[in-house]
């Protein structure tokens, strides 16, 4: 429900224009299922066909509500200058009304279209230029919906034969909890080039999200799972620019080609004194980024006895060929306290192209995707030869082997072929992989006749295409996708398909 | 007028949607909240019945009890399981096995806490004899998840009242501290449930389930004393006796029986487990991926009531013949006629030349042997019988079969062991053992003629044979990593190589005999000639490793990253 008034009024220079509202939302989840199996008559499709044993039933429901006041003032000033001024008050029935369920997100923002200004009007080549500047907080709040209260989960057991309910209370309740808010600032630019056939449009921003919702690790011996807290800070630093180039050769031959870069550094501000936090294979800590990989750093393989004797111990028994660990803190022991950081899970110096060209009626897009600097890690049935009975692939014959040569042992690209072997299977930058990829995504080839043909038809298109979804992959991972999760995926990879067909539309 | 209707406009707006100030509150629909619960009497039977849920959990598809075996000497594991890992010294303080005993213990003993925190709150509305009922059994289920925990890891943090994660950051109590704790909950519990139960009741721990578990936890850590008096309470209640037949006592027959103290039961839609596919041999639809080792059967006395080192029955062509009927009862080995996939009979063999076996029923034909065609058959030679049954041979990965956590026998061999120790032998003492073991033989102690009875009263002996009864007749169920670790005979029997059936056919019938020691541990040193020739055995580990700091478990790895209590250390060596 949504309640709102708007009021705007030009003056001479000046156009103003005010908007003020107040809305909620409600939203309400119901689910009923009932199912019978095994008929003897699959013709009759009613449950009551159906004999009764092993029938299910199971019904749910859920709901959150938001309340809303919301106001905006926007100012145009001789239509080069503009500022506007929002404001928001956001209450969500996520958070307990004893604690803060509302919260306040103001945001301003300026631009100015310099190439509007006299002293622009002679650089004919720059048909656009408009820079802008921001501030703006907003609030979020996605955390489930009932994340204050404390509430017991009912169940069922056996005892002897006959079903039992059961209750537990399997999560810990805060009622400490409020919105998480981000304030993003932002410079950033507009322009439009040789009659607006080159666009670029650039933004530097600074987001930082501050009170984030977060399920923190907390000890086991409270024997429940943890639940939300509104933790730290986090801030990413980054930039995006786009290019735009469309033009045109000739009356037949059109061609554009938009590019998109972008970078973003994170890093965690503060956690109010708590963690490191430590789960799988990453770690958030205070200074570093959100989940970054941790664990021992690799030194490579061991090569003869004589080095396992002079170095740290590890874990079991370690033989040449086993993957040799770096002592962090000197102690002697290859252990928990000897782990560090080791990659990044955050993709950086991100990057995609289309490229469209069209002659003719004869067209073709391609849309390229890439990562410049990532990390992908391993572990198990997907890197490991001979896991959990599983088979041995090419990769793995790079192996370190008695039966090679020193010298091909030196250069050995996997340890010494193991079933269960605790020492190679600590997580470690050994499983590591540099994940940065170009994907050739989507290709689509088309040819349309021309409307000149298409007159004295019926059709108003006649088009014949061919497309394809993640054609090409050039990555440096052995064997597995690059945006594959992390560990031990246990799911499908991402599929090519092709599509050919014939589009028409009749007149 | 523009000015008018703008403002009447706003006005309306935030009328229409302020009013309704429960708007904001909304509470789940399927759930109760808990700062109303624990106020009627079904809510306290709720809570509790909760507590039960995590005394077992599926690790790798059965109980986690039987797989701890795998840990130990008598049982492995094939697949390459957590169990393999620690049975091979391997495991670290990130081992998946450990963690999940620690974090599920500590939630069984967090709603135990909770409901004896908060169930005063419905005492006046509950029926006294079932509010003490409740009390007993949060009690009990808390004392059964410290004994396990003090049994795995040592010290462990005292958790007694429910705690808030700011709070959690507690140091680690002394074994010694928890185990007193663990008495006095115990005779608690024992006093306020009853003897037995009827109807949907029965299942809930009993009375006897307090005292039995009394009496285990202080073998475990030699009070003698206390165990002798815990186990005899509850063989002066009368009301447990051995089931006659040992083999049907781990099938649907012997569910719930005299003998069955305390146990975790499955159902269909609500858990099962998938013991029959893991553990069965090929040719009954299952992995054996959990098997009876060698050090076992060769444990086994013969008719004589000699070890297989000093009778004349023994003979290594049929190591089966003049056996103990436990080691038939227990062990599926070559010469014996099994269930197989699709309902048929036949007879198991592991010999390398035959690749086909012979078919019983429903009609006598050669079927293919896979126990020898199929790369990962037994490795041992021996399939683990208990709680294996034809019942669940059409859909081996839903198996209903219950399975006891504390069985009477253990009892009556922890009273023999406790009174040996203390030296008060008597003939009480005897007729312990006895009853166990004419058991076996499907007779009563008192036929003397139909089983080797024991008649010495000296001490030496008598703990040989205490302990050497403890470990065939409890192999299998889960508490055999605990006796290899309070005897110190974990260092022997954990280290070196381990080797199963017979590959080469032409030293199947003609091996070597072992040794046995005091405590039954077969020492297999005439063996390494044959052993060292490959292809003669079945290597299983090579090698085990068992080194002095792996008496205990290390505390997860995910505790230690997060209890920032700077008391809470790692137990040493991990």
């Amino acid at each position: 429900m949504k309640a709102q008034a708007n009021y705007t009024r030009e003056f001479n220079w000046l156009d103003v224009s005010i908007l003020a509202g107040a809305e909620q939302t409600d939203n309400v989840n119901q689910s009923f299922s009932g199912s019978r199996e095994l008929t003897l008559f699959p013709d009759l499709v009613q449950l009551n066909a159906y004999p009764a044993l092993n029938q299910n039933v199971t019904g749910d429901a859920s709901s959150w509500a938001l309340r809303s006041y919301y106001g905006r003032l926007n100012l145009v000033a001789s239509n080069k200058y503009l500022l506007e001024v929002n404001s928001r008050y956001d209450g969500s029935s996520r958070f307990s009304a004893d604690y803060k369920r509302f919260g306040f997100f103001p945001s301003v923002s300026a631009g100015w279209i310099m190439s509007k200004e006299k002293f622009m009007s002679d650089i004919k080549w720059l048909s656009l230029l408009k820079l802008r500047a921001s501030w703006g907080t907003l609030g979020n709040q996605n955390v489930g919906d009932f994340p204050y209260i404390s509430s017991i989960v009912l169940g069922s057991g056996v005892f002897n034969g006959n079903i039992a309910s059961v209750s537990a209370q399997n999560t810990v309740a805060n009622k400490k909890i409020s919105w998480e808010s981000t304030e993003v600032k932002n410079i950033g630019f507009n322009a439009g080039i040789l009659n607006n056939k080159l666009n670029v449009e650039f933004d530097y921003y600074i987001k930082n999200t501050n009170d984030i919702l977060l399920t923190l690790p907390i000890p086991l011996i409270v024997g429940m799972s943890p639940g939300v807290q509104n933790a730290g800070r986090v801030e990413n630093k980054g930039w995006d620019l786009q290019l735009n180039y469309n033009d045109q050769i000739g009356k037949d031959f059109k061609f554009g080609i938009t590019g998109v870069f972008s970078d973003v550094k994170n890093k965690v501000l503060d956690l109010k004194g708590t963690g490191p936090y430590i789960s799988g294979f990453q770690i958030t800590k205070e200074g570093e980024e959100i989940g970054a990989l941790f664990g021992l750093q690799a030194a490579g393989l061991f090569q003869t006895q004589e080095q396992i004797t002079t170095s740290a111990t590890q874990y079991g028994t370690v033989k040449p060929g086993d993957i040799k660990y770096v002592d962090q803190n000197k102690d002697g022991i290859i252990n928990a306290s000897d782990r560090v950081i080791i990659g990044s899970r955050i993709p950086r110096n991100t990057y995609s192209a289309n490229l469209f060209f069209d002659y003719k009626g004869f067209d073709v897009t391609l849309f390229f995707q890439g990562v410049g600097k990532y990390n992908g890690l391993q572990i198990q049935d997907a890197a490991w030869a001979f896991f959990n009975a599983g088979s041995v692939r090419d990769i793995h014959l790079g192996r370190w082997s008695p039966t090679k040569t020193a010298e091909e042992n030196a250069n050995a690209t996997y340890p010494r072929f193991f079933i269960s072997q605790t020492n190679n299977q600590q997580t470690s930058s050994y499983w590591m992989d540099n994940a940065s990829y170009i994907k050739l995504k989507t290709v689509s080839i088309g040819y349309s006749l021309s409307q000149s043909v298409l007159r004295k038809t019926p059709f108003s298109l006649f088009k014949v295409y061919l497309s394809g979804q993640n054609v090409f992959s050039w990555d440096k991972v052995p064997g597995y996708d690059p945006e594959a999760p992390l560990g031990n995926p246990f799911n499908y990879p991402q599929v090519s398909s092709f599509v050919t067909g014939i589009q028409i539309s009749l007149k | 007028m523009k000015k008018i209707n703008v403002i009447i406009g706003l006005v309306l707006a935030i009328l229409l949607v302020g009013c309704d100030k429960d708007y904001l509150n909304r509470f789940p629909e399927d759930q109760p909240n808990s700062a109303t619960y624990f106020t009627t009497a079904e809510q306290l039977n709720l809570a509790v019945n909760g507590a039960y849920s995590t005394l077992s959990y599926q690790q790798d598809g059965f109980p986690y009890q039987m797989q701890l075996e795998g840990t130990s000497d008598v049982v492995w594991q094939r697949p390459t399981t957590d169990a393999q890992a620690i049975g091979l010294g391997q495991h670290t303080s990130n081992t998946t096995m450990i963690r999940t005993i620690w974090t599920q213990s500590y939630i069984g003993i967090g709603r135990c806490n909770m409901l004896l925190d908060n169930m005063s709150k419905a005492k006046a509305v509950t029926p006294a004899a079932q509010y003490s009922r409740i009390e007993g059994e949060a009690k009990f289920l808390r004392a059964y998840y410290y004994a396990n925990l003090i049994s795995l890891y040592g010290d462990v943090p005292l958790v007694v009242k429910s705690i808030a994660p700011e709070e959690s950051f507690l140091p680690r109590t002394s074994k010694v501290e928890v185990l007193n704790f663990i008495f006095t909950e115990l005779d608690s519990a024992a006093a306020k449930l009853p003897l037995s139960y009827t109807g949907t009741d029965i299942g809930r721990a009993t009375k006897t389930s307090a005292l039995a578990l009394k009496a285990r936890i202080a073998l475990y850590n030699s009070k003698w004393d206390i165990a002798a008096a815990a186990s005899k309470s509850v063989m002066d209640l009368g009301y447990h006796s051995l089931y006659p037949n040992y083999r049907n006592l781990f099938m649907y027959a012997g569910e719930n029986s005299r003998e069955s103290i305390f146990a975790f039961d499955y159902k269909l839609t609500i858990r099962t487990t998938a013991t029959p596919q893991n553990n069965q041999a090929r040719n009954s639809s299952g992995f054996s991926g959990l098997v009876p080792t060698r050090a076992l059967g060769d444990s086994y006395e013969c008719t004589d009531g000699m070890t297989i080192d000093k009778s004349p029955l023994y003979s290594t062509a049929d190591p089966f013949k003049n056996r103990d009927p436990r080691m038939r009862q227990t062990l599926l080995g070559d010469r014996d006629t099994w269930f197989g996939a699709g309902g048929i009979t036949f007879n198991m063999t592991f010999h390398p030349d035959s690749t086909t076996c012979t078919r019983y029923s429903p009609t006598f034909a050669k079927i293919p042997n896979l126990e020898v065609t199929n790369a990962f058959s037994s490795y041992s030679g021996y399939i683990m019988k208990k709680y294996l049954d034809p019942l669940d041979i059409a859909v081996p990965n839903q198996s209903e079969l219950a399975f006891m956590l504390i069985r009477y026998a253990e009892v009556l061999l922890t009273y023999a062991e406790a009174k040996i120790e203390l030296n008060q032998i008597d003939a009480s003492v005897l007729d312990a053992i006895n009853l166990v073991r004419a058991r076996g033989y499907g007779v009563a102690a008192t036929q003397t003629t139909l089983y080797p009875s024991i008649k010495t009263t000296n001490q030496t002996e008598l703990r040989s044979i205490v302990r050497r009864e403890r470990k065939i007749e409890l192999a299998g169920e889960g508490l055999r990593l605990f006796d290899i670790r309070r005897w110190n005979i974990a260092e022997k029997v954990m280290n070196g190589i381990l080797f199963g059936k017979v590959m080469n056919k032409t030293i199947y019938y003609t091996l070597p005999m072992p040794t046995l020691d005091a405590n039954s541990s077969p020492d297999y040193a005439s063996f390494n000639s044959l052993v060292n020739v490959a292809g003669n055995f079945k290597i299983m580990d090579n090698p085990r490793v068992f080194k002095p700091h792996n008496y205990l478990w290390p505390i997860p790895q995910a505790e230690i990253d997060v209890n920032k209590n700077p008391g809470f250390k790692q137990n040493t060596g991990y």
